[in-house]
């Protein structure tokens, strides 16, 4: 199948105090029409840097992609002009920002800028007609008494409650692909699982494609169908769901795995992955986790590895990996 | 071992009116908290649970003194604190921190994260220029952060870096209890570990107490001493976290057990009963009640209070097994 979205080398930097930070380091990743890829790993390791590249809204004062492609239906996105970015933004490519608040207009109904979105990418639609999609579409998230919730402003509602209206204006438009980053944080796992099967329900009867931005693993193991793990701005394991979460290969996603809270048995303290992701600004020369990897070998200490298949579709950039298949 | 009560709430209600029209009519009431009894011990953290929308972090702020109640009291360190006034009110804001539910919009995008951390220290005037540069590298160590970060700004950070920023900057106060809205639902689960096991070592080295909020049970089993489980304002059961989860009485805090998701079995949410708008607000009878599987007549005519079940064990609902 061809793929709707294809991330070819992509590499974004920040600058700070004169230094370029590098963000996202060579990063390629594919979707295909109706896929659900999770994309997950710790916290400043890159995951919203490349989905703000692929809105073309990485501040232009604070950072850039550097390099790579961003084909979406075989256009590249990086060498869109702004008028054809503000096209695609909503219409066809639509998001749901990490920080939710900040992203509503404090001094607007909710409902009202919902109706706004869907009368902006659906011009030929009458203010009422707009409205009730409006109140239907925060009916669709579970937003209780929707029709009351219409007038409500933003500080009205709960942390849950916007995050929820924030994807209730995205869904509205109906996007081909949707980037939802950190979408369910302020959820409770029974809305959190309505919220799941609603973007189960949107992939299958209208083939959108879904980028799912999180840190939590059991939403991932859920609903996608691929997931990319990713470390200090690399994806360092890529297969299908099944793969990562039967046959994980990379000592990060093992140790990531490791350190889910599990709720039937309560421990003093919970496992954690020793030491800290390495500044961006000041990586290591080798691979970038040697320093909290409890398989490290010496060769890690001197160069990075490189992606690799190790069986059919499961790519991992490790070296104890590629020297167990090597024999 | 837990101690003396810090923090009593008594029959604490929060009503927000609902407003219609452009002469802001008030077509009804939002009863955002109703009526919540419970105290929090020193060193003592207690969980506060419930799904989006029940009033958690209305209850948070409440307690902190930063909203003004519609009835009931709070009492800290035997004082009512909405009668505080002056240097007791400074002093008890202090003494009382709160962890915004949202790192991205509670850290202010034009101050350095320097001035940010040391914003508290500066109103409060607790250290001169040159022990504020310790102390902020003390409390960067605290939290897992590199010393230099202090010079970037706030969008130069990711979400889990700023809510380790928050912590840091009320940390420097010295507080007795952290009042914390969400504080890791937004961290991934390594960070959320870090962060968790450094709730609890905070909590050993400076005796602190705290109201954990959050709406994920699996979370607040690993923090919280004892855990109260909130539903449209009201609170539905409290208990020792280990009796909630080994013996839970209310069908509320039963389907919240079970929904807990888990990688290992990786089984979906139970989707027992959920909150739609079709279901009314009650005006008597059980919060709860049109959702309750075990419902009967007398859950829709009367109001459950809450009562001991069992040591240590409250419970609201007529029909508890
Ligand atoms: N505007 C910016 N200016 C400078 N540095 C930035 C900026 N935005 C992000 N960074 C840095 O880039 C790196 C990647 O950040 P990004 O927000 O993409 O991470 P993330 O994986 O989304 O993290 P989180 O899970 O915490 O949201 C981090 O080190 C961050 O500090
Ligand atoms: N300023 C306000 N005006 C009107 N209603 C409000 C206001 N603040 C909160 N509410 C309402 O009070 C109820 C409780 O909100 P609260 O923010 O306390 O919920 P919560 O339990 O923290 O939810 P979440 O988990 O989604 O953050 C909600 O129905 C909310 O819409
Ligand atoms: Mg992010
Ligand atoms: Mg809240």
């Amino acid at each position: 199948m061809q793929n709707l979205l294809e991330i070819k080398d992509l590499n974004v930097e920040y600058y700070k105090g004169g230094q370029a930070i590098p963000a996202v380091r060579g990063v390629d990743l594919a979707v295909k029409p109706g896929e659900i890829i999770g994309l997950v790993g710790e916290s400043g390791c890159g995951k919203s840097s490349i989905a703000l590249s692929i809105m073309r809204l990485i501040p232009p004062k604070q950072g850039k992609i550097i390099s790579g492609q961003i084909l979406f239906a075989g256009r590249d996105i990086v060498k869109f002009s702004e008028d054809e970015c503000r096209d695609y933004r909503g219409n066809k490519i639509g998001m749901v920002f990490q920080e939710a608040f900040s992203s509503l207009n404090p001094v607007f109904k909710v409902g009202d800028q919902i109706k706004e979105a869907i009368k902006l990418h659906n011009p030929d639609l009458g203010q009422e007609e707009c409205r009730q999609r409006s109140i239907d579409a925060l009916r669709l998230v579970n937003i209780p008494q929707p029709k009351e919730r219409y007038g409500s402003y933003p500080h009205q509602l709960s942390g849950g409650m916007q995050q929820r209206a924030m994807l209730a204006m995205a869904l509205a438009c109906h996007p081909q692909l949707l980037i939802a980053d950190e979408p369910t944080t302020a959820l409770d796992v029974t809305i959190q699982s309505q919220i799941l099967d609603l973007l189960v329900k949107f992939k299958s009867e209208l083939t959108m494609s879904i980028l799912m931005i999180t840190h939590n693993l059991a939403i991932v193991s859920q609903i996608a169908d691929t997931v990319a793990i990713m470390y200090a701005g690399q994806i360092v394991e890529l297969a299908s769901r099944e793969k990562i979460f039967n046959n994980p290969l990379h000592p990060y996603t093992i140790g990531l795995l490791n350190s889910v809270p599990d709720i039937a048995t309560r421990k003093e303290r919970l496992v954690q992955i020793t030491g800290q992701i390495p500044d961006p600004g000041n990586l290591p020369d080798g691979c970038p986790f040697d320093p909290r990897c409890p398989e490290a070998l010496t060769a890690c200490k001197d160069a990075g590895p490189l992606m690799v298949e190790i069986e059919e579709q499961h790519f991992v950039r490790c070296f104890k990996q590629i020297n167990v298949t090597q024999g | 071992m837990i101690m003396a009560d810090l923090l009593e709430v008594k029959n604490l209600t929060k009503y927000y009116p609902v407003e219609k029209g452009v002469f802001k009519q008030s077509v009804g009431t939002v009863k955002a908290i109703d009526g919540v009894d419970f105290s929090i011990a020193v060193k003592e953290t207690l969980g506060l649970v419930g799904e989006s929308g029940c009033g958690k972090t209305t209850c948070g702020r409440l307690i902190a003194n930063l909203l003004p109640p519609t009835g009931g009291q709070v009492l800290f360190d035997d004082e009512d604190i909405y009668s505080l006034r002056g240097k007791h009110l400074t002093a008890f804001r202090k003494k009382v921190q709160v962890l915004f539910q949202d790192p991205f919009s509670s850290l202010d995008p034009r101050q350095s994260i320097y001035d940010i951390i040391t914003e508290p220290i500066r109103i409060h005037r607790l250290h001169n220029k040159k022990d504020t540069r310790t102390k902020v590298e003390e409390l960067l160590g605290l939290v897992g952060l590199p010393n230099d970060i202090v010079n970037g700004y706030p969008h130069q950070l990711s979400g889990g870096q700023r809510q380790r920023i928050g912590l840091a900057r009320i940390l420097s106060l010295n507080p007795r209890l952290i009042i914390a809205d969400e504080p890791v639902s937004s961290l991934d689960i390594s960070i959320q570990a870090q962060i968790i096991n450094l709730f609890k070592d905070l909590q050993q080295k400076y005796d602190l107490s705290y109201l954990f909020i959050s709406h994920d049970l699996g979370v607040v089993k690993h923090i919280a001493h004892r855990i109260a489980v909130m539903y449209r304002g009201k609170i539905m059961e409290l208990a020792d976290s280990e009796e909630l989860f080994a013996r839970p009485f209310h069908p509320y805090t039963k389907m919240l057990i079970q929904s807990i998701p888990s990688i290992r079995t990786r089984k979906n949410a139970v989707l027992a009963g959920l909150e739609k708008d079709e279901l009314p607000v009650p005006v008597k009878g059980c919060a709860f009640y049109a959702r309750c599987a075990k419902a009967e007549d007398r859950c829709r005519e009367m109001v459950p209070i809450l009562e001991p079940k069992g040591e240590k064990h409250f419970v609201c609902c007529w029909n508890p097994e």
